[in-house]
Parts: structure tokens; C-alpha cells; sequence
């Protein structure tokens, strides 16, 4: 709880973003406690998580799992964060429609919201997928929750074919967010900064494409927290701000600023 | 869906200026128009005032109780628009607002099939009887051809059929509970309680769809 309070202190000290993101670690609806619910798919169940960079993975079954961003997100801001990831959902299909009567179960305060790799696996029409994120955000903000948007992360290798979509679903989510006014976390961004070769990404388990090792859990795990803190991780001094706001080792932070983007 | 019947039961009573005494004509006599948006995978809507230099009225989002933007009285052409978008969600709507006049212009329906759509509607009920209040019932509630209002426990009854709002019903002032249904099998959508105050109009507006997520809030129209 204490680290708790001087993580939302030092939001106030390091924070750049607009009063949309001032509230994300409120407690909302006041029952003395901040929590987060984690809404998507497979990679927020944590799939592939066991697995270090440079293991050769030509598939990933849905039992291997370990608690992927989530679980890292708790650890990182010290607070609960519940793990509503369902392997294999597509937010266009079973996403939206199991969300209200979860986030009406749910004390959470705030939602975020990771999904769509499955989707455009299947390549479903962008206008649903739109729709879909609407209706999510729509309805938790009738029941009075703090919404965070995620782009994607950019497959590659064997899952290169689900790109082109997904690349369309980030740029219809990035449009989400400034539409509705709230906060993105960009995973997208992160993938482009810090992927070593955003063909052969080593922030994915290989040669499978789709979801994160290790590495990839803790890169997306520091762009909610970023993003949950109001830190700005792409900029110069982002990972050493967030390093900072967390109580984290220099290091720590593994996410890159845009411009040590490699050139590919 | 049990829980989120119960959810519904939490009323948010928005008490506009102006709240009059007895007797009819409770409320302000600021000429003026609000934005409803119960089209559940809608973006937030901008209300425009198209004119040589067009003003943005108000920025409303799904299901939050629209305020009213001052208008003066005379013609008026309105354009309902996404947030950050220049296009018209809907054809441009085009009125005379009398003097004093309250109008709700709602939106509903989806993006989708249905496609979006607008009422314009007339608010405050006139000549409330003095120690009641008028209440009606606003359905933008999809998968819904029509609802029903039932009012206190010897019920008093009204119907709003998709994208409509019911006549207003006068009754005695004071805490006023009710329950709105779909019409069609009588599945119950939410119940609650609110104080209505004399000589004031509420609107009780439905927004969602059903089998989906479907909520209510209770406005103040004075």
C-alpha cells in the first residue's frame, strides 16, 4: 500500500499527460482499494510466457502459460490486476459480447483493453472491430470505469499474414482513443522502438510469431504502467522517468525511445 | 443480466436550475436544446449550430444526461457530428425553437444495420396540476420495438416505441418509483426511485440494447 501511494505520488511528480489520464490509479468507485481488470486474449492470459528470447517455438499450446503483462503490472504498481484474458477470443465475436456482465461483476476501477491479433487472423472487417472497442468503452464508462486502449503487437515470421490487419486495428484504436479522450497504451510503438528487427522480433517467441516470451511480457507490462502513470516511455528520458516513478534499478526499463528505433 | 438489472436500480437525478414551486411552468425560461446519445457503439457526438461561423453546442457520449445549450428562439439548423470528424453522423435538422421552448434532440439506433437516426423531441410537459410533477419515458433502446413505464404500485402506465418518448404523466409529487419493460414479453430492463419535485418534468431515459447492456438515467427537463 505504501508503494502504492508513492507510485500515485510520483504520478503527480512525473506526470505529462492531460487530466484524462490524472485519474487512471483513482479509486473510482470507492472502495478504498485501486484496481485494474485486464481485458483481451491470449496474450493477456499470458500465453507463451514461459519461454526466454532465443527458444525455438513453432507453436505455443493455450496451457502454457504463465501470468504475462498482467501479472507484471501487479508486481510493478503494487496494486491487484485481474487477469480476463481468453486464449483464442476475437473481441469481434465472444470480446464484446462477455464484457458487460464481467466489468458489472468486476469492483475494478479501471479497464484496459488488449485485443484483436485473433481477429485479424481471421481477417474480420475493421468497422466491426471498431464498433466492438466502442461498445467497450461505451459501456464501461456508463458504468462510471477509467478506460486504457493498447494497440497491437506487430507479428512477424509465421503469423506475418495477421499484420496487415492488425496494423489497420491499431491505427482504428489510436483513432479511438483521441476520439473518446482516452489514454492509449502503445504497444504498437514499443514494438516498432525496441524490436532488435521488427521481422524476426526477438520480443516474440519464434518461429511462431504471435505471442510474447519473457521479453515481450515485460515490454508490454512497462507500456500499461507507463501509460497507467502518465509517463511518456518513448520519449529520451522515458524509461529513466519510469524507472524513477516505479522504484526500479536503471535498466529496469527495457522499452526504447522512438528514436533508437532501429532502421528496418 | 440480474446484476446489471440491480445496477440499473441506482439512479442519477440531475437537478437542472430553476427548480420551481407548485403549480405549472416549474423551471427556467432559458430558451434551449441538449444532445441525447443512446446509440451504444456510437462515438461521443458533437451538437453544432450550423450558421456563417457554426458553434459547437455541447459533446455528448453514450448515455450521459445531456445539458441544456442555450439557444436564442427562432429558426435553427443543427448538425449532429463524431467527435474530430467533420462529416454529419445524420442529415442536418432543421426547426423554429419558440421562446422559452426545451427540445431534445436524440440519437439512437447503431452504426451498423440500423444506422443512426434522431427524434427531436418537445420537453416539459405544460400545465402541470399544482403539488404534481410529469414524468415520461425516452426508448433508445435497440432490440426493443417498444417500452413500457409503469409507475408506482397501482401502475400507471406508458408505452415509448423505439426512438420516441411517451407523453408526460402527471403524479403527486414526492418519491416516485417505477420499472420499465420491453413491451413485448415484459423482460424487465431496470427499476428504481427518485424525488420528483412539483411543478418539475423528468424524462426517464432508456439507451443501450437489450440482451447486451441496456441502462437508464433520470433527467430533469425544467
Amino acid at each position: 500500500m505504501k508503494r502504492a501511494l508513492c507510485l500515485i505520488a510520483s504520478f503527480f511528480l512525473y506526470g505529462t499527460a492531460a487530466t484524462a489520464q490524472d485519474s487512471l490509479l483513482a479509486d473510482v468507485n470507492g472502495d478504498g482499494q485501486v484496481r485494474i481488470l485486464a481485458f483481451g486474449d491470449s496474450i493477456t492470459f499470458g500465453v507463451g510466457d514461459r519461454l526466454p528470447p532465443g527458444a525455438f517455438v513453432l507453436s505455443i499450446p493455450f496451457t502454457d502459460v504463465e501470468g504475462g503483462y498482467p501479472e507484471r503490472l501487479e508486481t510493478l504498481l503494487q496494486l491487484p490486476v485481474d487477469n480476463e484474458g481468453v486464449p483464442g477470443e476475437e473481441v469481434t465475436l465472444g470480446g464484446y459480447l462477455r464484457f458487460p456482465q464481467l466489468l458489472t461483476r468486476s469492483s475494478a476501477d479501471t479497464v484496459i483493453l488488449l485485443e484483436g491479433l485473433n481477429d485479424a487472423f481471421w481477417r474480420r472487417s475493421p468497422d466491426d472491430v471498431r464498433r466492438s472497442f466502442q461498445r467497450m468503452i461505451n459501456v464501461s464508462r456508463a458504468l462510471g470505469r477509467q478506460v486504457v486502449l493498447a494497440t497491437l503487437p506487430i507479428p512477424c515470421c509465421n503469423r506475418l499474414g495477421s499484420r496487415l490487419f492488425g496494423g489497420v486495428y491499431s491505427g482504428d484504436i489510436t483513432s479511438l482513443a483521441q476520439q473518446n479522450g482516452i489514454a492509449l497504451a502503445d504497444v504498437e510503438r514499443a514494438w516498432r522502438s525496441t524490436c532488435s528487427d521488427i521481422n524476426s522480433c526477438d520480443l516474440l517467441n519464434l518461429p511462431e510469431g504471435l505471442h510474447p516470451n519473457t521479453r515481450g511480457y515485460d515490454v508490454i507490462a512497462q507500456v500499461f504502467a507507463s501509460t497507467l502513470l502518465g509517463v511518456n516511455i518513448f520519449a529520451a528520458d522515458g524509461a529513466v522517468l519510469l524507472e524513477q516513478a516505479l522504484g526500479l534499478s536503471e535498466g529496469s526499463v527495457i522499452v526504447r525511445p522512438d528514436e533508437e528505433a532501429p532502421q528496418s | 443480466m440480474m446484476v446489471i438489472l440491480r445496477a440499473c436500480i441506482i439512479c442519477v437525478v440531475l437537478l437542472a436550475s430553476g427548480c420551481g414551486g407548485g403549480g405549472s411552468g416549474g423551471g427556467s425560461t432559458e430558451t434551449g436544446i441538449r444532445l441525447l446519445h443512446a446509440a451504444i457503439d456510437a462515438p461521443p457526438l458533437e451538437l453544432v449550430l450550423e450558421s456563417e461561423s457554426p458553434t459547437l453546442l455541447s459533446t455528448t457520449r453514450f448515455l450521459e444526461p445531456g445539458v441544456y445549450a442555450p439557444v436564442n428562439k427562432g429558426p435553427l439548423l443543427l448538425r449532429i457530428r463524431p467527435v474530430l470528424r467533420q462529416t454529419a453522423a445524420v442529415p442536418d435538422l432543421q426547426f423554429e425553437i419558440a421562446a422559452s421552448e426545451r427540445r431534445t434532440v436524440l440519437i439512437y439506433g447503431d452504426t451498423a444495420a440500423l444506422g443512426l437516426r434522431t427524434t427531436l423531441l418537445t420537453d416539459r410537459a405544460t400545465e402541470i396540476p399544482s403539488g404534481q410533477a410529469a414524468v415520461r419515458l425516452i426508448d433508445g433502446v435497440t432490440v426493443a420495438s417498444a417500452l413500457r413505464l409503469e409507475i408506482g404500485s397501482a401502475p400507471i402506465s406508458v408505452r415509448a416505441p423505439f426512438g420516441t418518448a411517451s407523453d408526460y404523466v402527471m403524479l403527486p409529487a414526492g418519491e416516485v418509483s417505477f420499472r420499465i419493460e420491453r413491451e413485448a414479453d415484459r423482460r424487465l430492463l431496470g427499476s428504481g426511485s427518485f424525488l420528483a419535485s412539483p411543478g418539475q418534468s423528468y424524462s426517464i431515459f432508456a439507451a443501450g440494447e437489450m440482451e447486451y447492456f441496456t441502462q437508464f438515467r433520470i433527467l430533469n427537463d425544467s
